[in-house]
Parts: C-alpha cells; structure tokens; sequence
C-alpha cells in the first residue's frame, strides 16, 4: 500500500507534537510504541498520532495510555522534598516533568510502495498529529471490500475532525455481520447510535431493508418526521460526514391492537398498520408463544408439535372437538387432548398448557379474529422486505411475556423467507432489537425465541441478514450473539460489567475511558482494525420524543 | 563544537590507530569498571588540594570573630534570588589498553568530558549549554614512553581535530615519569584538569553580570576564582581545616560542624595562609532523618580578596547562605549523598549522562585502536 502524504506533511512542516522514546525499561515493540509529550501540547487518549520513521516510512498510532513523569524516584521522594509532609514548602524550582504517551500500533505506511515495516518504532523520531489521510490508512480504507459506511467521527485533541468508515461487507455481509452497542441506560446513547448508523447504511447503499422492533415510548415511531432537537454541532457532523439531514424513507409503522381496536401505541404515528394474532396465524408457533414455560418432559413441545403437524383447512382436531381460535383451544376439554397427543384419558399438561396459553394471549393483540384492517406480522413482513423499505414493529405497550412471542414469531417467518428466497431476489435485511437480554438472554440452553436470534447472529451473514442489538449489559446477551458481532459499540458502562469476557477486546486504558464516556461518544471496535477508537456522532435526523 | 556519529569516531580513532603503528597493544577487555570507579569521592579530593596537610597549613581563621557561637540562622533571611546558572561537569574515563614499544609501554585512557549548565527561569529549570570532548590521553613527550615521532604526529592529529570542530582530542600529561607514583592515576587526573578547564571555558561564557552562577564543587584553580558572581558549591568537602574560632581552642571540622542545625551557616573562613583568593562557610541544609555528622552540609566557596569582611558583603554572605538552603526543595532522596545535592545540579549531571556514550562502544574504541596498530 503506499500512503500519500497530505499537503501540510509534503511540505514538511506538520506540528510536531513529541519524539518517540525507546529507554532501555521499556522499548519500543512491534505493536506499541512510546513518546514524550512537547510542552504545553493539547493531546489525550485516543488521539490518532504518526511517528515519523524516516522520510518514506510511518507508524500510525492511537494513544492509548498515558503518563506524567517526574524524577523523583518515589512517593517518599515528594515527601521529604516537601519538608517533609509540609504541604506548604515553597519549592526552589520545579521538578522536571514529562508527559509520556504510549499508542497502540494501527498500522505502518510508505510513501514508497514497498512492503510495510513491522520492526518496532525507533527512538527520537517526532510524531505529529494523525491527519485524514494517516487515519483512512491506519483503519483501512483502501482496503475496503463493499461500501464506506460512516460510522461516526474522530475527535482529536487538536480539534480536527475526521469521519471514520467501515466495510459494508463486514457490517451486514457477506464476509460477516451485526452490530452490538452496549451501555448503561441513558448515558450511552446505544439506540441512537444504532439508528445513526441505519441512517448512514441507508443513504449510503440501495440493497436494505430494515426491520426495527420499537421497545421504549415512542422512541422510534416518528423516524420518517424531522429532528426537532439537532444543534449547529450535529450539523456540522452530518457535514463532515458526508450525510444529508433528512429523516428515513419509505417507513412502515405496525402497531399493535388495542382492546376494541386502535393502536396500543404512545404517540402513534400517523400512517400504521394494526397486527394481531388468531390462532390461525400462529398455530405453528406455539412453541414460542410457551417459550418461558418449563417443560422439562416435552409434553408441551408435544402439543406444540401436534397443532403444528395437524392443523388442517383452519382447524385442528382433538378427537370430537375442533379448534380453530384460540378461544376453541381454551375450551377444548382436556380429555381430548391428552388422548390426541398423549394417548391417554388423563394427563397433567392439557390443564397446565391452557392456563399457560390464556395467561400469554391475555394481551389484546390476540384475536378470535382479526378485523379487516388487522394484519398477521408474519405475512405482512415477508411482503414488505424490499429495497429501501423500513418496518417498524411497536412493542412497547405490548405485555412483557407477549413481546418475546412477537420477536420470536417475526423471525422466524424472515428466516424461512430468507431460506426460501433466492438471494439475488431478496435485499440485505438489518434486524434492529433493543433490550436484547431480554430477547436473547445469557443462557446455556436458549429458548425458541433466543433461538431465532441466534440463528442469525451465527448465519445471518450468509443470508444477508444483518442483527443490529443493543443492552445494557453485553454480559446477560448470549455469547453468540455477541460473539458473531463484527461492530461493537460501548457506550458508558460501570467497571464490574467490564470486567467480563464480552469486553476482552477492550485493554485496561480503553476500559478506563469507558467509565467516563459522554452523551454521544463511544468507544468502537470493528474487526478489521487492530484497535479499538473513540468516536462521537450525531444526533440521530429523525424526530424523538422530547 | 560537533558530536561526532560511532562509525566517524571510530574512522578518527583509527588515525590514532595509524600514528601509533609499530608497537604493539594490548586492549582492556572490560567496559567496566570506569576509572572514576576505582578511586575515592573527586569532589572531597579537590577539595583536599585546598588544604594540603602535608603542608601543615590547614588552619583557617573565623572572618567573623564577633559571630555568636560561630554560627548564624538563615530562616528570618529575606534574599531575592540571584542565582540563574548551575553548572556540573563529569568525566567517563576508560582504560582502553596498555601500548607497548620496545621496553616502553603505557596506558591509554579515553575519557568522554562533559559540562552542562541549568538554567532557572521563574520557578523552572532550563537547559543551557552542554560541551563534551572526547580526549585520549597520552604520557608527558619527555617521558621517553613515546617517541617524538608518533608524539608529533598526534599533535598533527588533535590540530586537525580542533581546527575541523571536532569534539575528539589528544592530550599528553604534564608531569615526567619520575614524577608520577601511578600513570593511570595521573591520567585521571589530567582528565579531571581537563574537565575543570572546560566547566571554566563554559562558565566564562555565561552573562553573570546580574545573574549569578553556582558551579559544583570547590572552586580552588584561578580561572575559576575569576569569575564573577560565581560560588562553588561542594555536598562533600575536605576534613583537613582545623578552625581557629578565635578563642584559642581551635576545633576539628566535625566537632565545629555538629554544632550547626538546619537552617543555619558557620561563619565565614578563610586560609591561615591565604591573605587573597577565596573564603568558605558552610550551610546545613537538613538534619532530619538522622544522618552522618558531615551529612546534610554544603560548603560554599566564594572569591573575595581582603582581610575583612564588609557589612555588604556579609549582607551578600547572608542572602547567598538563604538562597542555598532554600534549594534543599525537592530533594533528590534517595539517590547518594542525596542530603546535600541540590536538584538543578542534579538536572545539569542529568542532561550530561543522557549524553553519554554507551559503554559498549567505548569498549570497542579499544579493539578498534588494536586492530589498526596491528594492521588488521
């Protein structure tokens, strides 16, 4: 690869901000390197540095840890040099102090076209400032398979601003997939960025769709309204990266139906669709509607399997009673459904399955009937995954022990979709689900529903199907799911959450930042780089409740 | 004056090398010790050349007879600092070999000279000037250990060196033979003279009309006692003097001193023997944590011509006593003799050693130098 210097740099006379250090202690190594700090310089963690090799040859950095040197060789030192724990001992001069920084190697670069140089960094070459060039370098973007998608910006100390990109092909397939953000609520900003980046992914490709699960107020069901809320420093950002200020296209809103019809929605949208669900929509999907119901001998999945297997022209058969709604299935009487699916006169699940299935359908959604302005979610979702098309499901005000059911039962209906259409015909499809611990918790032996979202998670690349999850806490998401992300994007998180495996990409100093971390500013980790960075973004160009 | 890189060091080297061919050498096979390591504290032996006990002339006399107990406190002292310049030299010196010529042989010592000055701007320190020479030191060219031959053309050699700005010299002792108890150690010491006369060149370059210098060490030589407002500032110093107080019973240096707690000064002394030239006091900077009873004390060195001692002077005596015991912040705890060191010499030794160079090198001028005698 050969790095082409910008302007400042091929005239020689770029900031120099400090000269690399390799004492004796602690030299230089292949993925690190160490520089003092010129006096009086703006420089901080995450900042993006270049070390100056030679004429032909740089190392691009991120700051990643630093120190502030003096000579006294230990506490007791400052003790006594300070008449002996005198606080007020006028000293007769400073101490000679030096700010140390100490950056992770990101990559190294020629201006010559020879191969790179991965012998450690020498000592007393100056570093200056990353600038755009050295930073599209240092993450890659020469080497970018699909599409540049914006990602965010960087920040640097000196106040200049860069976009930072990343492969569409690594974001939403084929080479893999998913986003992850995590954060404690609030602070981290996780939704928004995830929308921020459909926003980019929308304007910057024509071949997806998205699918949104909308989980809190009405936080996402006004995404295709004007922001009310963007600052002149959101615009700025929009500007630098590329991307117009215009809320989504080509939106869909299905709500869910409210006891006597009308959406269950807070601040409904003007434009929706009411979903509902009779039996007959989902006599295939019991098993996730029992989900969360223990059935350790089978006898549920029985059931489950025998509605599935014999459900015919709009009914099932229990022996002499026919059930087609759910209320049939409600009154069916147990006898005739222990002796159809167990074979026997008496048996505890028949009982249990019904008081399961009324307390689980208890919600309004679920219909006798559907009305003629009703849909089913599983059809009307298969007919709308087309280019540029955003569906947003409202789940908000539906009953916790119903929400997993509708996730799971979307899903499932998108991966037979997929699975059953050719992938040329069909767009890349982004599944956007907030509070995924609920959805896909922690878990040795996921339910039907965590299922679904793992089977994408560990396929979905494949099958141009992209998850897009946000949580609080990574750590209560399954390890698939997280695992298989190639994006994660971490917001403030406390210490005792970082401390799991699911932040092992982060080292000791990123960890640290992620405690102070602000509105809008996350630390990102994508695959293809070698270290993670410090990006902030805008705020998302849709209208949000205020 | 220009530092040179490795390789050019070694080709001037090999000039040397070249000059000295027809003989044979024998190199040290170690880098270490360096020479300094093998001899005793150079400060408190410059020092000792002040007050030669073979000369029995060690008695100094108390310039302030009428000095309560002989001593005075300094924290009521108001002073407006006045010293800008602190400077320190050092010497690395190694024993590159022994170069051997029909029935004569001698050493021969490089010794990598520095001299480095700290500036105080406000409360900051500042690096000022820093020289170093590279000297190879050769016996006396009446000794009879080399020829006037190779003497000659190491003569040609060094003026070359000098005039071309490089930092490399050639020097040859003083002293015959005969006059020599140990050549080696003669060498070191030519190498010390030559570290005097380079912090002299470098302090004589300072502007010390208004601000004052405060070099390490005692100031003994002439060139330093011609310095303006300069004093030499010594953390460990002769124990010859005997003090005459004026009373008669004159006391050993450790039993005067003992008497001195922190923040106070000895009175102002000079030489039984001396009428002009410089007078010493001595400042205790710290007594806390228990230390030796020389221990936390500097001895200040001051060029003054005369008898007595005016009021102005001792006002200056008094400001300039202030001033040094106020510099016992920071300390340098727990380096050596931390006690008495004060931190802008410190920085000054500091910048010299981050110059230095690496000791394998220096091991390799004397393999360099054997293999050019020798032809290879």
């Amino acid at each position: 690869m050969v790095y082409e210097m910008d302007a400042e740099e091929e005239r020689g006379d770029p900031q120099v901000i400090g000269k690399t250090s390799s004492p004796f202690s602690s030299p230089n190594t292949v993925t690190e390197f160490s520089f003092w700090v010129k006096d009086k310089m703006r420089l901080n963690p995450n900042d993006m540095i270049v070390a100056q090799r030679t004429d032909e040859s740089r190392t691009i950095g991120i700051i990643d840890e630093m120190y502030a040197y003096t000579d006294a060789q230990n506490h007791l030192t400052n003790y006594i040099g300070s008449g002996l724990g005198d606080p007020g001992a006028e000293q007769y001069v400073e101490r000679v102090a030096s700010l140390v920084a100490k950056a992770q190697v990101l990559r190294n670069m020629r201006t010559d076209g020879l191969a790179e140089n991965y012998t450690p960094v020498s000592s007393d070459r100056p570093v200056i400032y990353a600038d755009g060039n050295a930073i599209s370098m240092a993450l890659g973007y020469d080497d970018i398979k699909g599409t540049a998608i914006p990602a965010g910006l960087i920040v640097q100390s000196n106040g200049e601003q860069y976009p930072v990109f990343v492969d569409s092909d690594y974001l939403i397939g084929p080479q893999s997939a998913h986003a992850n953000a995590s954060g404690i609520s609030g602070l981290a900003t996780k939704t928004s960025y995830l929308m921020f980046l459909c926003h980019a992914i929308m304007k910057s490709l024509d071949d997806v769709s998205i699918l949104i699960f909308n989980v809190k107020h009405s936080d996402l069901l006004h995404i295709d309204e004007p922001a009310l809320d963007l600052i002149d420093e959101d615009r700025r950002m929009y500007e630098k990266l590329g991307l117009p200020i215009e809320p989504f296209d080509d939106v869909h809103y299905y709500l869910p139906r409210r006891e006597g019809g009308g959406p269950d929605s807070d601040d409904a949208p003007e434009n929706y669709e009411l979903y509902a669900y009779s039996l007959s929509d989902v006599y295939r999907d019991l098993d996730l509607l029992l989900s969360e119901v223990p059935d350790d001998y089978n006898t549920l999945s029985a059931f489950t399997g025998v509605v599935r297997d014999r459900w015919a022209t709009g009914q099932v058969n229990f022996r002499t009673s026919s059930v087609s709604t759910w209320n049939d299935l409600l009154t069916c009487p147990d006898a005739d459904i222990a002796w159809e699916v167990y074979g026997q006169a008496r048996h505890p699940t028949p009982p249990r399955m019904k008081r399961e299935i009324r307390r689980l359908t208890r919600y309004s959604a679920f219909v006798e009937s559907k009305g003629p302005t009703e849909v089913y979610l599983g059809n009307e979702i298969r007919s709308n995954i087309t280019p540029g098309r955003i569906n947003v499901i409202d789940i908000n005000r539906v009953h916790s022990t119903s929400q997993p059911f509708i996730i799971g039962d979307v899903m499932r209906n998108l991966e037979n979709f997929y699975h059953e259409s050719e992938l040329r015909d069909i767009p890349h499809l982004i599944v956007l689900i907030d509070e995924l611990n609920t959805f896909a918790p922690h878990s040795t032996a996921p339910g039907p529903v965590a299922e679904q979202i793992i089977e994408i998670a560990r396929k979905g690349r494949a099958r141009k199907m992209a998850l897009f999850g946000a949580q609080q806490f990574k750590s209560e998401v399954h390890k698939q799911v997280w695992g298989n992300a190639t994006l994660h994007a971490i917001g403030r998180t406390g210490s005792a959450e970082l401390r799991h495996a699911a932040y092992g990409e982060l080292g000791k100093s990123v960890k640290e930042m992620v405690f102070s971390l602000g509105l809008g500013e996350l630390i990102l980790s994508f695959s293809t780089w070698r270290s993670p960075i410090k990006v902030t973004f805008p705020r998302p160009p849709y209208r949000r409740p205020l | 004056m220009a530092f040179l890189g490795y390789s050019d060091q070694i080709n001037e080297l090999k000039k040397i090398g070249e000059c000295l061919r027809g003989g044979d050498f024998i190199e040290s096979p170690f880098d270490y010790p360096v020479e300094e390591h093998r001899r005793g504290d150079p400060d408190q032996r410059d020092d000792n050349l002040n007050f030669p006990k073979k000369e029995r002339k060690y008695i100094v006399i108390n310039m302030e007879p009428g000095l309560a107990d002989a001593k005075k406190r300094l924290h009521d002292i108001a002073y407006e600092p006045r010293f800008k310049y602190f400077l320190d030299g050092t010497l690395k010196t190694k024993y590159l070999g022994e170069y051997l010529e029909g029935n004569n042989n001698f050493p021969i010592l490089s010794s990598e000279i520095s001299c480095a000055v700290t500036e105080k701007v406000g409360s900051q320190l500042r690096p000022g000037r820093l020289e170093k020479r590279l000297a190879f030191i050769f016996p006396h060219k009446d000794s009879g250990l080399i020829s006037d031959t190779k003497y000659d053309k190491l003569v040609r050699i060094n003026q070359l060196w000098i005039d071309s700005g490089n930092y490399m010299r050639i020097e040859f002792l003083q002293k015959k033979t005969d006059e020599m108890d140990n050549i080696r150690y003669s060498m070191l010491g030519k190498a010390r003279d030559l570290m005097h006369k380079l912090e002299s060149e470098v302090a004589q370059q300072l502007d010390t009309d208004d601000d004052w210098l405060i070099i390490d060490g005692a100031i003994r030589k002439s060139l330093f006692l011609k310095l303006k407002n300069t004093i030499g500032l010594a953390k460990s110093f002769s124990r010859n003097p005997i003090f005459d107080l004026g009373d008669g019973d004159p006391l050993m240096i450790t039993s005067y001193l003992s008497r001195i707690k922190e923040g106070e000064r000895t009175a102002v002394f000079r030489k039984e023997t001396e009428t002009e030239g410089f007078i010493f006091w001595y400042v205790k900077l710290r007594d806390f944590p228990p230390m030796e009873p020389l221990g936390g004390i500097v001895k200040i060195d001051f060029s003054y011509e005369g008898n007595e001692l005016s009021e102005d002077t001792l006002s200056i005596i008094d400001e300039i006593s202030a001033e040094v015991y106020s510099m016992r912040f920071p300390s340098l705890y727990p380096e050596p003799r931390w006690p008495s060191y004060i931190y802008p010499i410190r920085l000054a030794e500091r910048i010299m050693q981050s110059s230095y160079l690496n000791s394998e090198i220096i091991g390799i001028f004397g393999r360099e130098l054997r293999k050019t005698i020798h032809g290879v």
